[in-house]
This record gives C-alpha cells, structure tokens and sequence, in this order.
C-alpha cells in the first residue's frame, strides 16, 4: 500500500535549506581546514579534475541526495511499514534547492574575502583555494555564478538519485566510489603495472603522473558497469554450484581459497615493489601492536592509553643490546641473541606497570596508563638518562638482522621478518581467545567482581594480561629499530598508542580480523596518500567519535562484542516481536 | 572503631600490596632525601624559593582554572573530557588573532585594560562555543553509554580539535603582544614579584570566588548540586537535566578561555594547536589532587600542583644529583598524578567515591 503524504511547501523549503546549511558547514570545514586545497594537488583525471574539486562536487550532490532523505523522512515521521514514495519533481527541487545554499556560501565566502583578507587569520583561504571555489574563474561575476549554478544542478542530480532505479543508483555510486579509490592509489598502481612482466604501455594507457587517464576512468567505469549487471548471476550461480559439491570438496575448496591467501603473503613484496613494501612493513608494525594492545584492551577490557611505553622499552632495550655505538651499552648481541631478553625485559615492564594499577579501573586506569607513556617519553629525552640511552641523540648504528649469512636488507627482505612475528602474535592471540585464560580476562571484562568471586584470579590475570601485551609490544618494537636502524625519542609519542587504539576500535575492539582490517585502513592508507599525512589524525580523531557514536563494535565486529553493544535493542526487539523464538532449543546434554 | 581495627589486622598478606607500600615508602623517602640534600647545600636563596613560590602560584592558578571544567564535568557526567585542554586551547589560541590586531592597531597602548577585556570576551567566547557544542555533537549521543565510550570519543575528540585548529590557524609557534602596564614588579617580602603573575593570581582568585558564589547561591547553581547528586532524581523533581549539562559545559568553557589568556599574559610564546594536551593533562591531575567532582578540591588542587611542578625540580630532583632537573618538569605533574591516582584516589578534599563512581 503506498499512501502519498504531503507537507506544506514551507515545510518543505525549511527542510531543503537547514539540510543545505548542514552541506554548507562540511563544505565550509574542508575548505577552512584546507583540505581541499591540499588534495588541489592530485588528480582524479589527469588534467581535467582534482580530488579537491571532486570534494566540492561530492558535496554538493551529496547535499542534495540528503535533502531527498530528510524529505521522506518528513513524509513519514514515525517510520511506517508501508513505503512512502517521493515524487520526482519534489526530489529534484529539495535536490536543487539545498545544493544552491551550498554553492551560494561558497560565493559567499569569495565575497568575504575579497572585503576583508581572511588570509591574516586563516591560513588555508590562498588564492589558490578561490581559484579552485570558482573553477578558475577567480572573483569575478563568472566565478560567482559558477558554484551556485554546478551546485544546483549536482544537487538537484543528487535528489534525483534517490529516487531513481536502484541499480542506475548503484552504478553510479559505485563508479564514483571506484574511481576516486583508483586516482588515490593511482601512483601505486603506476609502479605495480609498470614493474617488469607486464607491458609497457599499460600503465602509461591507464595512470597519468599523479591521477588516472580517461581511459584509465572509463576502464574502471565499465568494470563496475559489468559488476553490476552480471554480478549477481555469477555469485549466485558460484553459490549454487559450492552448495551441490560434497562435504570434502568444499572443505578442499577452503584449503585451496587459504593456500592462496597464504601465498599471496609470501610474494606480495615481490609483486608490489620496495616502496609498497616499506608501507606493508609499517602495516605489520601496527598490526603486531594491534594484537599485542588487543589482549589488553579487548580481551582483558584494560583500556590502556600508554601502549607506547612498551613499544618503547622493546625498542630500546633492543637498541641498547644491539648498537654498535661504542658510549652505549657494549653488549653488541646480534638481533636473534638479543630478542630473549628484550622480550623478557618488557614483560618486567608490563608487570612494573601492571601492579601498581590492579585496583583502578575504567577511565583512572586510561589516565594513569597515559601518565606512564608520557613518562616514558620524558625519560627517554631527558640528560639524566642520556648515558644510557641517548637522550635526545638517540641511538644510531643498530645493525641489520641476519639469518645466517643472509643480511636483511631493503623493506621487501624485512617484511618477512613482520609476517613472520605478525604471524606468531596472530597466532598467540587466536589460540589465547578460547582457552581457560581468555575466558578469564572475558569474564573479568565482563564484571571484575562477578569474575573475582567465581575464582579468577584478578591480579594473576591482569598482570598477565598486561604481561602478554607489552610481551607483543616488544616485538614490534624490536622490528622497529631493525627496521630504522637507530632510534630517537620522538618516535614515542602519545600519538603511537592512540593510532594503536583507534585501529583497535575502527577494525572492531576484541576482533583479531579487525586488527588487520584497522591497521590497513589506518596505517596504510594515509602512507600510500602522501596528501593524507598532514590530516592523518585529523582522521583517526574523527573517525574515533564517529564511529563510537554510529558503530561502536568496529567494522568487523568480535560476535561478543556487538551482542553486548546490542543488549538493549534486542531487548526492544523482544519487547515488540514476542512471537519470534527469543533463543535457540538449548542442548540438554552440552557440557 | 574496634572492627575497622581489627579489619586492618587481618589484612591478607599479598606481594601487589607489599610493591605499594615499598613505593610509597620509596617515594617520601626520595621526596625527603632530595629537600634535605638541597637545602643543605644552600645552592639557593630565600629569594629564590619566594620567587618560585609566586611564579607556581600565578602558574596553579591557571591549573586550577583548567581543573575546574574537569572537575564540574566529572562531578556531573562521572566522565573525564578529555578534550577540556582543547577547549583551553581553542580560546586562546583564536584570541591571540585579536590580541595580535589590538597591538598592532595601537588599540592595546592607548586602552589597555579594554584590550585585555576584549581578549577575554573573544577568548571565553570561543571556548564556550566549543566546549557546548562538544557536549552536543560528541558526548550527548553517548549519555548511556559503557563508561568507557565516552572516554574514547572525548580523546577522538581532542585530536580531532587539535587538527582542525591547526588547519585554520597554521602550525605557526605565535606569542601573544606584551602588555605594557602589566610589565615590571612590585617587591613582596623583599622580594621582586613581576606584576603580570600578581595579576594572573587575582583575577584567578576573582574568577574562582564568581564560580562559587554562583554554585552555591544561584537557582542554577542549585539545580546543578541537585544533578550531580542524582540525574534522575533531579530529572523527576522538574529540573532540565540537558540544559544543567550543557550550562556546566559552558561554565567550564568559561574558565578555561579566561585561562587562556592568563597564560597568554604570564607566558606569551608558544601558542599553538598543541598547546592544550600538556596543561590539560596537568588541570586533570590537579582535578584528581583536589578530589575530582569537588570544586573547592580543584582549585586547591591547581594551587598545589603549580607549587610542587616550581618547587620540585630544583627542590627534589636537584638534591637528588639528576641532570638537567628542568626537563623533567613535565614529568613530575605526571608522577604526581600516577601517585595519587595510586595511593589517593580520592583526592585531597574529595569523599570516599563509591565503587561506582571510582
């Protein structure tokens, strides 16, 4: 049944300018943050369009496409069953109308600052920056015309969007979606297609200097166009065709999807190139982390803000046993000799840490966590320790890791050495999750008390916890100063151990494929966007409030965790779906 | 009284509360060790340690200003907002633009107390502002949230507003314009005391005083003890829970824009993005020292902590024989929190927090 409601045209106009001023707010943060004028540097397509642009374009049909949203939201205020349909004509004004709110405070702000030199106080209104507003036409009636007149139309084109077909609509987004992706990895892509096995001309026919070709945006265009229409058969028909397969075939079908995962580990240095390769190592390095912090945070729920004291301690006592700088240390151990007591050293840390915080709990441990990083940090550059490990000079002339006679040398021969220990802290953390003792630090997650009483031993499994985890922290951090060669204290900052934990909590706390999913997405993605760098925690501070407030179970989500972050609308859900089967038949003889 | 005694006898043996003792013992001892190999040899004046008194004072103070935005918020929201020191920050940082226009102009010359008056208003302002709608955008969506939500959305938060400061500011190191009558000193005890921390003492003291007058006389005071006994008690008996939190917000917002511009005053380099997470850390640890959730408990304990971060590196670390005791400045408020957060809990002033609120 469709019912067409109605709200008033004024209704309607309201709704279509507050969602444009929400527009106008994004718009106007990119551009006073300079986002826009630092992404003004690369190209979706080369020559023809930046990634700043794209924003401002994306942007502006975004307004629109939530003005329609917001609209039928309005048509159908206490979310109904039945579905509320949007006229056309209704979409394209609130589409068009919210997009010129936008694209008049883009004139808007050109005005301004032709008046008064906004330059003086923020540093991002350049004259490049009005040249990218107004398309180049720079402040003139042409310059001030071209926002509002792009912004309608992209609006309007935005709200015609959600009401149209849904696979036009998916198209459409999708090759949105794929083509920025590939301009931002475009330079990766121009190495990786350029390396020696595959022709010449294709990475000139498809990558520019810093963006695609057209043909290169076509191309992935019309993958997608293809994906999308002849998807769906062939998954379903992939479907069907595992479902008919014996038992044993479809287990051999499993074996041979992991062997190939863990193949493609194996060569993906090799295929990818040295500089690739240096950015997989620094993805090892927090995924290492990752896991070692997830044993503390997600598995024993110590949320600990100082995570970077461990990795530090690793490194330095690394560094300490290893160097070869005559003032410090004298121990010269070779790197396999020296890991033993690194590991043993920062576990000593761990339980030097650990003890003095048994009875704290929730957000005066977070704080005091964080005290002892800064500590930590503070120590490492003063003079009064200098003698020992260098102060603010840190400690150079840390020698390669070996094995034999074979030096490590170069990102792509190191990153074996990352798989290698991501792989036993995988490893450590999967088969931890389960046994006796993970199930002890759930329970003490869970309720500290409750557990204590039912026989855990708290303080036993808090310290191991925090035992464990700087036990993990070491690790990457001896990889670290193998990686670098020579460390220095600023390496230690307070910023380590919150990118640590905002992959934990992006990827999903608790979650040993989030970690990898986190640190991917975290570290990996602004070190392949030089662009990115400058805005990297800009990012992380962001997407740690938004994704608290929309999504606090992480992209992939540990199961526990998302029933628990869920308890309460399930428990609505049983309110008003009583008839539904609230749990499964319970098994009489289970253990 | 018998019970409580015979309780503390029958304390169980365990290794985790021999470490506690053997640090606490460890640290009065260090403390103890370092005053009297200082002060026996004489390296300073009475001078010096009157100087240093003033200058931890004018210092504290502006902790404690910071402490109290932790403190109320605490005391209401049982959360620490993290991102406070940015809120701290954001004021002064967007007022030293106009602070940079009065000096330039002539404006801060000519009238200087408008000057510093305007600095305040755009200071506390912006502050405000910020600090409101962090409370709206960022924690209001999570008021039912596991403790711990909170916690991490105010540190996203914190680094979210450092960020975005620096893209609209610049990265630029900036100093705030010096202030003409504000330079010079008076002598106290027979002893030079520059005018600017004598200044920052008593508008601070002033600011405090306004604070408690306002907590304890005003209607909105009132309602907003009432709510920081109980939320949904309060809530029932008609007062607008919402609308206490964000004006506790915005008080805070307050206190730390006018802090801002004392530090501008007392210290006029350095002004940056990044100036907020030290002495936010610090007001934290001077909320804590005082007994966090307990507003007299914040001032106190900023006035302390000012005194012990003065003191202690040429009191302490000095008699110790450790170098360089002026860089571990930092550290030692850090230590202190650690200290207290360990043996203290509680605070100077503050009540036996429940299990609950702990």
């Amino acid at each position: 049944m469709i019912h067409v409601r109605d709200i008033s045209r004024a209704n309607k106009v309201r709704l279509a300018i507050k969602v444009g001023l929400f527009g106008t707010l994004a718009l106007q943060y990119l551009i006073f943050v300079g986002i826009i004028e630092t992404f003004h540097d690369r190209y979706v397509i080369k020559g023809l369009i930046t990634i700043g642009e794209t924003m401002i374009l994306l942007i502006f049909a975004g307004t629109g496409y939530l003005a329609v949203w917001a609209l039928k939201k309005a048509l159908n205020p206490v979310q109904e069953e039945h579905e509320v349909r949007v006229r056309r004509s209704w979409a394209v004004g609130s589409g068009a109308l919210s997009g010129l709110v936008v694209g008049a405070s883009a004139a808007l702000l050109v005005i301004v600052n032709s008046v008064i030199e906004l330059r003086n106080v923020f540093v991002s209104i350049s004259p490049t920056l009005i040249e990218i507003v107004t398309f180049g036409r720079g402040n003139t009636l042409a310059g001030l015309l071209i926002p509002m007149a792009l912004s309608t139309t992209l609006g309007a084109i935005g709200g015609t969007l959600y009401v149209t077909r849904a696979d036009v609509r998916r198209i459409v987004v999708y090759s949105f979606f794929w083509v920025t992706s590939a301009a931002l990895i475009s330079d990766l892509l121009r190495v990786s297609l350029s390396r020696p096995g595959f022709p010449k001309f294709l990475s000139r026919a498809f990558t520019a200097s810093n963006g695609l070709t057209v043909l290169g945006a076509v191309t992935v265009v019309a993958l997608v166009v293809a994906w999308t229409v002849f998807g769906p058969t062939v998954r379903s028909r992939w479907a069907t065709r595992k479902e008919n397969m014996s038992t044993a075939s479809q287990r051999n079908v499993q074996y041979g999807q992991w062997s190939l995962v863990f193949l493609l580990l194996l060569t993906l240095p090799v295929i990818v190139g040295v500089f690739p390769s240096e950015v997989l190592n620094n993805i090892g390095l927090y995924i290492i982390m990752g896991f070692g912090l997830n044993i503390v945070v997600g598995m024993a729920g110590l949320l600990d803000l100082g995570y970077v004291a461990f990795f530090a301690v690793g490194a330095y006592s690394m560094a300490v046993l290893t160097t070869a700088q005559p003032e410090i240390g004298g121990f010269q151990l070779t790197f396999w000799a020296a890991l033993p007591f690194v590991i043993i050293i920062t576990g000593f840390a761990g339980l030097l840490v650990g003890a003095p915080v048994l009875r704290m709990r929730g957000d005066y441990l977070a704080i005091v966590t964080l005290g002892f990083g800064e500590i930590a940090r503070f120590l490492a550059l003063s003079d009064w320790l200098a003698p020992f490990i260098g102060g603010a000079q840190g400690i150079i002339h840390i020698p390669k890791v070996s094995i034999g006679p074979l030096v490590l040398r170069g990102p792509q021969l190191l990153y074996y050495l990352f798989l290698l220990a991501g792989g036993a802290a995988l490893f450590i953390s999967w088969r931890i999750k389960d046994s006796r003792t993970g199930r002890a630090w759930m329970a003490m997650r869970e309720d500290e008390r409750v557990a204590d009483s039912m026989g855990v031993n708290t303080v036993y499994y808090k310290l191991l916890a925090f035992g464990m985890g700087a036990m993990i922290a070491s690790l990457s951090g001896a990889l670290f100063v193998a990686k670098l060669g020579s460390i220095y204290p600023h390496s230690f900052s307070v910023l380590v151990s919150i990118t640590a934990l905002s992959l934990l909590i992006v990827g999903g706390i608790g979650s040993l494929p989030g970690v990898i999913a986190g640190a991917v997405v975290l570290v990996g993605l602004p070190e392949l966007l030089r662009e990115f760098g400058e805005y990297r925690l800009l990012m992380y501070g962001a997407l740690l409030v938004t994704m608290m407030i929309l999504r606090p179970e992480g992209i992939i989500p540990s199961v526990e965790r998302a029933r628990e972050l869920h308890e309460e609308d399930r428990a609505q859900d049983q309110v008003f779906k009583l008839d539904e089967p609230t749990a499964a038949p319970a098994n009489p003889s289970g253990d | 009284m018998v019970t409580a005694f015979r309780q503390r006898l029958a304390y169980r043996f365990s290794w985790v509360g021999l470490l506690l003792w053997v640090l606490r013992i460890g640290v009065v001892v260090l403390i103890i060790a370092g005053s009297v190999n200082t002060l026996t040899s004489q390296k300073y004046t009475l001078e010096n340690w009157v100087s240093l008194f003033f200058s931890g004072l004018a210092q504290g103070s502006i902790y404690a200003l910071i402490a109290l935005g932790y403190t109320m918020v605490y005391g209401i929201l049982l959360m620490i907002n993290f991102a406070h020191g940015e809120v701290y920050m954001a004021g002064a940082f967007t007022a030293y633009f106009v602070a940079a226009a009065t000096a330039r102009s002539g404006f801060l010359d000519s009238n200087p107390w408008a000057s510093i008056g305007l600095w305040l208003l755009v200071s506390i302002s912006v502050s405000t502002l910020v600090a409101v709608l962090l409370e709206r955008v960022a924690y209001r969506p999570l008021r039912n949230a596991p403790r711990l939500v909170p916690l991490i959305t105010a540190i996203g938060a914190s680094l979210f507003l450092q960020y975005t400061f620096r893209g609209l500011y610049g990265s630029t190191f900036r100093s705030y314009p010096e202030v003409a009558i504000l330079r010079g000193t008076v002598t106290i005890l027979g002893v030079n005391v520059p005018i600017v921390q004598i200044f920052v003492i008593l508008a601070a003291i002033i600011l405090m005083l306004a604070l408690h007058t306002f907590v304890e006389r005003t209607k909105t005071g009132k309602s907003m003890r009432a709510v920081s006994e109980d939320k949904e008690i309060a809530g029932l008996m008609g007062i607008d829970v919402n609308r206490v939190i964000v004006t506790t917000f915005a008080i805070g917002g307050m206190l730390a824009g006018a802090a801002g511009i004392f530090r501008g005053l007392y210290q006029p380099q350095g002004i940056s993005a990044f100036m907020g997470f030290l002495p936010g850390l610090k007001a934290f640890t001077a909320a804590v020292l005082g007994g966090i959730g307990s507003i007299p408990g914040a001032m106190l304990g900023g006035l302390i902590l000012g005194l012990f971060e003065s003191f202690g590196p040429n009191l302490i670390l000095e008699g110790l024989g450790i170098e360089g005791a002026n860089q571990l400045r930092d550290a030692i408020a850090i230590v202190l929190l650690v200290l207290v957060l360990i043996f203290r809990p509680q605070g100077i002033m503050g009540e036996k927090l429940s299990e609950e609120k702990a």
